[in-house]
């Protein structure tokens, strides 16, 4: 923690050594966040690049309050749906319909994925679906956080979350059924 | 029923999830962070020049207001003083009594009074020093209708002057040795009230100059003021360029074969796919600085030129995309991706022609439009790069149009101009570019003196 404070100083003061010792720290996890919430490595690498300048230029608003990792994660999740928000590709399935509450499944089966492996099922949902799913399972957000951060309502929110859910767990079991799913990860 | 909860198990399993970046994401986050620093210096800079600027304003504004001393009689070695000195020299056909008489030691109030023949001596002071501003008004003397007198320091007189003494001939030139005369229809020439004037005693006395003499009206000119002035210029925006002044996007259809041979496995799903090159040209810094001269043409035109130092620059990213088309998913996906980013700076000799409008004149300045012709000569920087093509070198003349809304207004010796600029690129950038899309934007200041009229 005291390491970390020295290397926010020096990153604040301009320093590229500690800019890029702080890039090294986070980057891989961090672009395995981005990864999860883009289609293609090259988007995931611009969010993670896009991130991570803000991150430098908002160094200084950091209050230390609560970990620098949780920190930096929140602004590639915000960069992430910003990006999603933007990008054509991701345009059509990021427009949500207020649809009925989909029934809840009880499944939970156990994952013997390895962790690309999910991700990369995860990435293959609609983009709209993939969001909410991350929002929701993997950074732990509740759906009125989620409504409030995408824009939408909490039940459209959850509505989506357990239509994502749902798929997931199919192509999860199905996967567990066949031992190899062929997928790019482009 | 699984041990754990799905939603646990994926955030468990995603925890564990990394995956390491390509090294061009840390170069352009360098880049960025680099052009950052760079914008924070151009703003401490624009921000530090407008701080002095007004600074030195200020400083000598207030300057000139606390202390202007003007000696309001010299000793009589001293030569009589000429007109644009006294802005009150006048011609009269009849004589002009001058009357001086003895009264306060500290205040002294010199009155001539012009329809009565006799010369009266205030105060018996020969040399007086105005120690605080005076207010006197180009209107004000303009008014001056009634013969005036100037009243110059000699030899000590008597404190009471002979009426039949010290008539005043004719032809007498009488003459003071101050610009601040209060001159109104009355034939007083000098109210302390009116002019603010503290004056100070002095162990000599004052004389009135029998020799003065009395002219007519004053003559006010109001010519424009066709001199030239000499000045100086700094300017500070943003320079780009559009996609097309350089090299157009190339795209191309490849085999299998192709994709094999860039990422050393073969592609699952697809047979077919496309490199793009992209180009794009990020806005980037232009300053400039330079000496001008400028001319009154008219009552509503000004002609200014002169020597400027230009610098310009172009960041230009380019990015190599490979994508693989998926049958099954019916998109394109990228499978490598390769970015450069190039900085090309160029420095110019630019001779400004310009023709200043004068549009709205209000007594707190000038609302005006610049518009002219640049004669911008490139004398060094990037010339060509591995992105251009053959031969493709930079223009040396680049001449551009500029247009430029501005507001002028004059501080006692100077005039100063801001203004914000619109440059737009006649010629292409590089020789064999199929477009001349390039322009700048910013802010202007300039300085000419001695003050515009």
């Amino acid at each position: 923690m005291h390491h970390h404070k020295q290397l926010i100083k020096d990153c604040i003061k301009g320093k590229t050594t500690a800019q890029k010792e702080l890039y090294d720290l986070f980057a891989e996890n961090m672009l395995a966040v981005c990864y999860r919430y883009t289609k293609s490595l090259a988007d995931a690498e611009d969010v993670l690049q896009d991130g991570f300048i803000k991150v430098f230029r908002n160094l200084s608003n950091y209050r230390e309050e609560g970990e620098l990792g949780a920190w930096i994660r929140r602004i590639m999740v915000n960069t992430a749906i910003n990006f999603l928000k933007k990008k054509r590709e991701y345009q059509y399935d990021m427009s949500f319909l207020h649809e009925p509450l989909h029934p809840i499944t009880e499944d939970n089966p156990e994952i013997y994925l390895r962790t690309k492996e999910l991700a990369d099922l995860i990435r293959q949902l609609p983009s709209g679906y993939q969001t909410i799913f991350n929002l929701h399972a993997v950074e732990g957000f509740t759906h009125v956080e989620i409504g409030q951060m995408m824009g939408i309502s909490e039940g459209t929110s959850r509505s989506q979350y357990m239509r994502a859910r749902n798929l997931l767990i199919t192509w999860i079991e199905k996967f567990n059924s066949e031992p190899k799913l062929s997928s790019y990860g482009g | 029923m699984a041990d754990k909860h799905f939603e646990q198990q994926v955030q468990e399993r995603m925890e564990e999830f990394k995956l390491s970046p390509s090294a061009p994401v840390w170069m352009n986050i360098e880049v960025q962070l680099k052009k950052d620093k760079r914008r924070r210096w151009l703003f401490f800079l624009l921000f530090t020049g407008v701080l002095l600027s007004i600074g030195s304003f200020l400083y000598y504004n207030t300057r000139s207001l606390v202390q202007t001393p003007v000696a309001l009689q010299e000793s009589a070695s001293q030569p009589v003083t000429d007109q644009s000195q006294t802005n009150s020299e006048i011609n009269s056909d009849t004589p002009e009594p001058v009357n001086h008489s003895n009264q306060s030691s500290t205040n002294t109030q010199a009155t001539v009074e012009s329809q009565k023949p006799v010369i009266q001596l205030q105060q018996p002071t020969s040399a007086v020093v105005i120690t605080k501003r005076q207010k006197v008004s180009t209107a004000e003397t303009e008014k001056a209708q009634q013969p005036i007198a100037v009243i110059v320091n000699k030899e000590p007189v008597a404190l009471e002057v002979n009426k039949q003494q010290q008539t005043v001939a004719p032809d007498t030139k009488i003459e003071q040795k101050t610009t601040q005369s209060k001159v109104t229809d009355s034939p007083v020439i000098s109210n302390p009230k009116e002019t603010e004037a503290i004056v100070t005693e002095n162990k000599k006395e004052t004389s009135v100059d029998t020799t003065a003499v009395v002219k007519e009206r004053p003559v006010v000119t109001t010519k424009p003021n066709k001199k030239w002035q000499i000045g100086w210029q700094v300017n500070g925006g943003a320079a780009d360029a559009r996609e097309q002044v350089f090299t157009s996007n190339k795209s191309f259809s490849a085999d299998n074969s192709y994709f094999v041979s860039l990422i050393g496995s073969t592609p699952s799903t697809s047979s077919a796919g496309i490199v793009v090159n992209e180009h794009k040209v990020n806005t980037n810094a232009q300053l400039g600085l330079g000496f001008l001269l400028r001319k009154q043409l008219n009552k509503f035109a000004l002609f200014a030129t002169g020597v400027q130092y230009q610098y310009s620059s172009f960041t230009v990213v380019d990015r190599q995309r490979v994508e693989t088309y998926s049958q099954q998913q019916n998109r394109f996906t990228t499978i490598s991706q390769t970015e450069k980013i190039n900085t090309y700076r160029f420095h110019y000799i630019n001779i400004p022609t310009e023709i200043q409008w004068q549009l709205l004149k209000r007594k707190a300045g000038t609302v005006g439009l610049a518009t002219g012709i640049h004669h911008s000569f490139r004398i060094g920087g990037s010339d060509s790069s591995a992105i251009f093509a053959s031969g493709n070198k930079a223009a040396v003349y680049q001449p551009f149009v500029s247009i430029v809304p501005a507001f002028e207004w004059n501080r006692r010796k100077a005039t100063m101009q801001l203004g914000w600029y619109l440059n737009y690129g006649v010629t292409p950038v590089y020789k064999k570019a199929n477009s001349n899309h390039w322009w700048q934007t910013g802010l202007r200041f300039q300085y000419y003196f001695p003050a515009k009229k």
